[in-house]
């Protein structure tokens, strides 16, 4: 399999070249477009009652694709906001994402659903994580750029503008400050990272979008 | 205070590095990430009517947020609502004036309030626009990607794409002078006249929200008995 | 006259240079900064002979605007930016008056004055694109402006190519296209999120959008307050 990543950061898409018997997992509804006489398969991501979570929960599509071709073919894939597109090859360490962020994956990843614990469930995003696993291609994708921050020591971060960490950085969620600042900041909660590891940032997010857009509606 | 804007044109963000007690504004909602040794103060900033006076007629934040590093250096990253770049405006005693939206972040003697500008024209309800004065470095959003064009005579902006622009300007809202144009035309045009620069966003939010209108929830029809 | 476009990120636009008199077409409102010799004017006949009330009532079927904007150069060179709605790039294509070029719904922003726009219906087959019903149609000499949600990728089909609906700007008319099911039964075109694609056979030019608008409009819109 070959794989290219196009036009990152302004509109990231993902590229994979199959060959005869080869075959890509991607999330439901990413194709853009494909060579003729692709094959699809649509399967759910740990069993139906983990899906089923995972699309209510976590914001996902139920199912997951995938494609294989007969002779070989191509596959290109956009996410559903503009941004940026991710390759991690996994080595058979892991990597959290938060909600949305999965675009894709060849066989032989594990995907698994976790649930972030009750506190979670305030922070807005990041209620179900969902860990990627195994040895092989990951492709995720953010709203707006994406910046790698090497944690060693602690970072606090906007919860909404997480993307992926390393499960070697521990969180905990908490307010800005005082409970003033929590409150009124408009920042709401934070993520505060502790611990060495990497974590991805996207530069936009979408409740960010739809609180700038709100004073023009009508 | 060191700065750098990042992840330029499309979605620009401002990461600045505060020593010991420096102070950093920007509005509420902006945080991205920071150190764990940065303390946040939420405050109107020049009192309730003022942050009352900029949330209702700028569409600005009620709150801002003055961030401050303690015990050492800090960093913060700090991102705007909408897609777009980041410019940064250095400011002597001086004066800049914005469409509402554009403010991001300030150094802490610069203040940023709205300002009534009036009838400017006609079929027009009046314009709110902020004025920032003060001395320090200014940052501020545009939709889009930013143009700095130099006006020398007159230039014409569709309403909604100027971001910011220099007090030596003076803008007239206009319609075109063609009579059919005026009559099925929306278009409301602003038109630069003087010495200065203006920058230009090269999208704009009302068409977005124009466009973004059929896929927003339904309000849920009261039955009729 | 000269078309640039201004592609230093996601949000392109177009500045089109006049001489006096020169005269270029655009949607209705398109235009967002021109210097103060363009003279704006809006009318049904943008150019050829695509005019009138019917003219415009068939591009308001093909997700178009009623009117077309006008602007003339008077006096010394002037200048005109035109801007989509959304965020993606603006692409000049050069039309030679060999094929013609169908643009879908809401991708044509201008025109130079030599082109015909018209429309051309599709029936249930353009309703089922997710586009519109009726296409706009470009023939004749000249250059089109067109727009699109991301990144414009020119494909070559020389055999046959499957589209995910949403994803088509504009494509010669040498090609033909057919809607269909994603995978080999509907059950699994539907479990796949996929549904409906497009495919074109055929020998000719197929732009296509790296993002799908409407995908992206169901992302923000539940989560902006109700409208009334």
């Amino acid at each position: 399999m070959k794989h290219e990543i196009l036009g990152n950061p302004d509109y990231g898409q993902l590229s994979v070249e199959l060959g005869p018997g080869e075959s890509f997992i991607s999330e439901g509804g990413a194709m853009a477009w494909m060579s003729d006489r692709m094959e699809l398969e649509s399967r759910m991501m740990g069993g139906f009652i983990k899906s089923i979570i995972r699309k209510f929960a976590g914001g996902e599509s139920a199912f997951l694709v995938q494609y294989s071709h007969p002779t070989g073919g191509s596959v290109t894939f956009s996410p559903a906001t503009p941004g940026t597109v991710l390759h991690r090859q996994l080595n058979g360490d892991s990597l959290i994402l938060t909600k949305g962020a999965f675009l894709g994956c060849t066989s032989d990843i594990n995907l698994s659903v976790k649930f972030g614990g009750w506190k979670s469930l305030f922070s807005g995003e990041g209620a179900f994580q969902v860990v990627c696993s195994g040895t092989g291609d990951l492709f995720f994708n953010a709203y707006g750029a994406v910046l790698e921050k090497e944690v060693n020591g602690e970072l606090t971060v906007d919860t909404s503008h997480v993307v992926a960490w390393e499960p070697t950085l521990d969180y905990r969620i908490g307010g800005m400050g005082g409970l003033k600042s929590t409150l009124l900041s408009g920042e709401g909660l934070v993520l505060n990272f502790s611990g060495t590891g990497k974590i991805y940032l996207q530069t936009r997010t979408l409740g960010g979008l739809a609180g700038w857009l709100s004073p023009y509606l009508h | 205070m060191k700065y750098s804007i990042q992840c330029q044109p499309s979605y620009s963000v401002l990461e600045a590095e505060l020593s010991p007690g420096e102070q950093l504004v920007a509005e509420a909602g902006a945080m991205a990430w920071m150190s764990s040794n940065i303390k946040t103060t939420t405050s109107t900033r020049g009192g309730i009517l003022s942050g009352l006076k900029r949330s209702m007629l700028t569409g600005e934040s009620f709150f801002q947020n003055t961030f401050e590093a303690e015990g050492g250096p800090g960093t913060i990253g700090l991102a705007p609502g909408s897609a777009g770049d980041i410019c940064e405006y250095e400011l002597k005693n001086g004066e800049l004036f914005m469409e509402k939206g554009a403010y991001l972040a300030s150094t802490p003697d610069v203040k940023c309030d709205a300002k009534f500008d009036g009838l400017k024209g006609l079929f027009n309800e009046g314009f709110f626009v902020l004025r920032v004065t003060g001395t320090g470095t200014l940052f501020f959003n545009s939709y889009g990607d930013i143009e700095e064009i130099d006006v020398d005579g007159s230039y014409t902006l569709d309403n909604g794409y100027a971001v910011a622009w220099e007090p030596t300007l003076q803008y007239q809202l206009t319609r075109s002078k063609k009579i059919r144009a005026f009559l099925f035309s929306d278009q409301l045009l602003m038109n630069f006249v003087g010495r200065g620069k203006v920058w230009v966003q090269s999208r704009s939010p009302r068409t977005l929200s124009n466009w973004v209108h059929p896929f927003r929830p339904q309000k849920p029809r009261e039955s009729s008995n | 006259m000269h078309i640039e476009t201004l592609d230093r990120g996601a949000f392109s636009s177009a500045l089109v240079k006049l001489s006096s008199g020169e005269r270029f077409v655009s949607e209705s409102g398109a235009m967002f900064r021109c210097s103060s010799n363009i003279e704006i004017d809006v009318t049904t006949k943008g150019s050829g002979k695509s005019g009138g009330l019917l003219g415009g009532l068939k591009r308001m079927l093909a997700g178009e605007n009623f009117f077309f904007s006008t602007y003339t150069c008077q006096g010394e060179d002037g200048e005109v930016g035109l801007a989509p709605t959304l965020q993606g790039e603006v692409k000049v294509i050069e039309c030679d008056g060999s094929r013609k070029i169908i643009c879908t719904g809401g991708s044509y922003i201008g025109s130079t004055t030599g082109l015909n726009i018209d429309t051309k219906f599709q029936g249930l087959k353009g309703f089922l694109t997710g586009e519109s019903i009726s296409f706009v149609e470009v023939s004749g000499q000249g250059q089109l402006l067109v727009s699109a949600f991301g990144r414009i990728v020119e494909i070559d089909v020389t055999s046959a190519l499957t589209i995910d609906t949403g994803h088509v700007v504009a494509f010669e008319d040498s090609l033909q296209y057919s809607a269909g099911k994603a995978a080999s039964g509907w059950v699994q075109s539907f479990l796949s999120g996929e549904g409906i694609v497009l495919k074109f056979t055929g020998e000719g030019k197929v732009y296509v959008q790296s993002h799908n608008p409407s995908e992206f409009g169901s992302t923000i819109g539940p989560m902006l307050p109700e409208r009334s």
